[in-house]
């Protein structure tokens, strides 16, 4: 079930925790939330409040755009095969 | 300003979300064929068959095993006890048995002026306090019920 209309909120959360070696509780505890939100969070069902979307973004101190956003992200795997591709082309 | 992670409430209890939910089909059961059903066939005098008196000590119990479990303290917690998530689940149960609540008691509104048309089954004042029981004790649980039905499993990562 989806709580808050995330049906459209898409996020990076996942990947930027892992980059970070943070485990949920340990990302939890720097937010102010409990762990399980965090996995709520990362699998799209609960959309944070603005402050909550804020603070995870200083977290990782990245713009809140770059954590969250209203289009799918790229596959990481699309994303990391494009300079690869232009590499073969030289 | 650092924030700190919301406490959650030390419940007396922590059940399985499997044994959570059939406590809840226990209480819907035993509440609502123990009350209403012993309130329909209640004898001349009152009495209430023994049948119905067990469903409603099983739903009695299963509502309070409920109730401290931690899902109903989650239910009974301050906004401070909780964060923005917890408590957007807690007013939805609550929304939730609310409407819940208010189409019973139209529901039996309904059928009280039916019945005076068709000469149908009305309460007794003993039976009526008896459904004023069985609706407290359902009011009490149903926020945790809700809860409960709406918790989704915990994954590997929420454990670690």
């Amino acid at each position: 079930m989806l709580n808050n209309d995330t049906a459209n909120l898409h996020n990076r959360l996942a990947l930027f925790r892992a980059e970070a070696g943070l485990s949920r509780r340990e990302l939890a505890e720097q937010v102010g939330v409990n762990p399980q939100t965090i996995g709520f969070l990362e699998r799209g069902q609960y959309g944070p409040s603005l402050e909550l979307g804020l603070r995870l973004a200083r977290v990782f101190g990245v713009p809140v755009e770059t954590l969250f956003s209203l289009e799918p992200f790229r596959p990481l795997a699309a994303s990391l095969a494009e300079p690869r591709s232009m590499t073969g082309d030289r | 300003m650092e924030r700190t992670m919301p406490m959650a409430p030390k419940a007396p209890l922590t059940l399985s979300l499997r044994s959570a939910r059939i406590l809840s089909i226990a209480v819907l059961a035993g509440i609502g064929i123990g009350y209403l059903g012993g309130a329909i066939t209640a004898d001349a005098d009152g009495t209430t068959p023994i049948g119905f008196v067990l469903m409603r000590i099983i739903g009695l119990f299963a509502a309070v095993a409920l109730f401290i479990d931690r899902r109903g303290q989650m239910a009974q917690s301050s906004d401070a006890l909780l964060d923005e998530r917890e408590r957007q689940q807690r007013d939805r149960a609550y929304v939730a048995t609310h409407q819940i609540m208010v189409l019973t008691l139209f529901g039996f509104f309904i059928w009280s002026i039916i019945a005076r048309f068709i000469d149908g089954w009305m309460p007794g004042q003993e039976q009526a306090l008896d459904l004023l029981s069985g609706f407290a004790i359902t009011s009490m649980a149903l926020p945790g019920i809700i809860l409960a039905w709406r918790e989704q499993p915990e994954d590997a990562d929420d454990a670690a």
